[in-house]
């Protein structure tokens, strides 16, 4: 790997590091969510402070080129952190259906109590 | 007329979404069919004035704030139904396809020990039929439940469907969000829970459009096909 590209992925990967667990303690990002991204620099912080790990992994794909097989790596973790996005919008669904479908109950409540003995009259 | 609810608490869950025109013919059927039986239109958001129709009307309505598609509708109603302790729960969709006059036939299926009791098109092919490419469908999902469930279900994408408390408690823990009927039937099959076809008469929705075009069917297919082979090996609840 070239030394120009090994100080950047170093550089890099500490600020967005530091930048990240700030977030984290000023409570503007949920932790749970931050993990993906804090594995993915640590693992890019390794790969930049032993370059020899990217040439075997070249060597073992049978990649020519290292750089081909770091851009594979980073392919590799950004369908990771794609996937725990889907997954995480999936729950969050979930539980938007949920909230739903207790207003529209709740709001139903609200009108009957509202206006007793006509139980079909609508709000506002 | 006479009281065919007898007892027991009757709800109607009509899932309406902008079915404005549709609307007072079915509850004008309903209260001509079954005078005891609560209508409770579940309102999908909709964009024409469905509130407005149920309100002159003057029949339940519960409003759902973000638009959740029928599955999303029909189990808020079920969740309605356990909440206020109601003994039976019948889905009739708001466009008109489904006839009220079989209501009582699906409740005195119910008293007679089925949990779900379905109205299918296609026990004794009367009315209207769908189309060839929407039979094919059927057909297909039809067969493969039969594999699945080892039992045949000749009209498993019917959404005339009449629910006893065990499996109105069943869906409100779960209930598929998009395209529920099929899939719903395996997870009936799955809890262990008696589901009985009769035969119905249907018409062709009434006013506006159906909601299935061409990409949908596809993503139709491929989302039913999958999640009725998901729910087979589901973990069970």
């Amino acid at each position: 790997m070239e030394r120009v590209l090994q100080v950047i992925l170093l550089i890099g990967t500490t600020l967005f590091s530091v930048y990240i667990i700030n977030m984290v303690r000023t409570k503007r990002i949920e932790l749970k969510y931050t993990l993906v991204w804090l594995l993915t620099c640590l693992a890019f912080f390794v790969l930049a402070l032993f370059p020899k790990l990217i040439d075997s992994i070249a060597a073992l794909l049978s990649v020519k080129d290292s750089v081909n097989a770091l851009f594979l790596v980073i392919i590799f973790f950004m369908l990771m952190i794609l996937f725990s996005l889907t997954a995480s919008a999936s729950i969050q669904s979930n539980s938007i259906k949920e909230l739903v479908q207790e207003i529209g109950i709740l709001r139903n409540r609200i009108d009957e109590l509202e206006a007793p003995g006509d139980p079909g009259k609508k709000e506002d | 007329m006479t009281d065919i609810t007898g007892k027991s608490k009757v709800l109607l869950i009509i899932p309406a979404y902008n079915e404005a025109v549709n609307l007072p013919p079915l509850i004008d059927a309903i209260a001509g069919v079954c005078k005891s039986c609560v209508p409770l239109v579940i309102n999908d958001r909709s964009t024409d004035d469905t509130v407005e129709v149920c309100r002159k009307l003057g029949c339940k309505i519960i409003n759902l704030p973000v638009n959740l598609g029928i599955g999303g509708a029909v189990q808020t109603g079920l969740k309605y139904a356990q909440a206020k302790g109601y003994d039976f729960a019948i889905q009739v969709d708001g466009d008109g396809q489904h006839d009220p006059v079989y209501i009582p036939q699906m409740l005195e299926v119910l008293r007679d020990g089925a949990n779900v009791c379905i109205g299918s098109r296609f026990l004794e092919f009367e009315g209207f039929q769908s189309t060839g490419i929407r039979r094919a469908g059927i057909k297909f999902y039809s067969g493969l439940l039969k594999i699945l469930t080892g039992r045949r279900f000749t009209d498993p994408t019917s959404g005339f469907r009449a629910f006893d408390r065990k499996a109105i408690e069943h869906f409100c823990e779960d209930y598929p969000r998009d395209y529920p009927e099929p899939e719903a039937i395996v997870m009936l099959h799955r809890a262990g829970l008696e589901v009985v076809e009769i035969p119905v008469i249907m018409k062709s929705r009434g006013h506006g459009r159906s909601s299935i075009n061409f990409t949908r069917s596809v993503y139709y297919f491929t989302k039913v096909t999958i999640s009725i082979l998901i729910s087979r090996i589901a973990r069970r609840r």
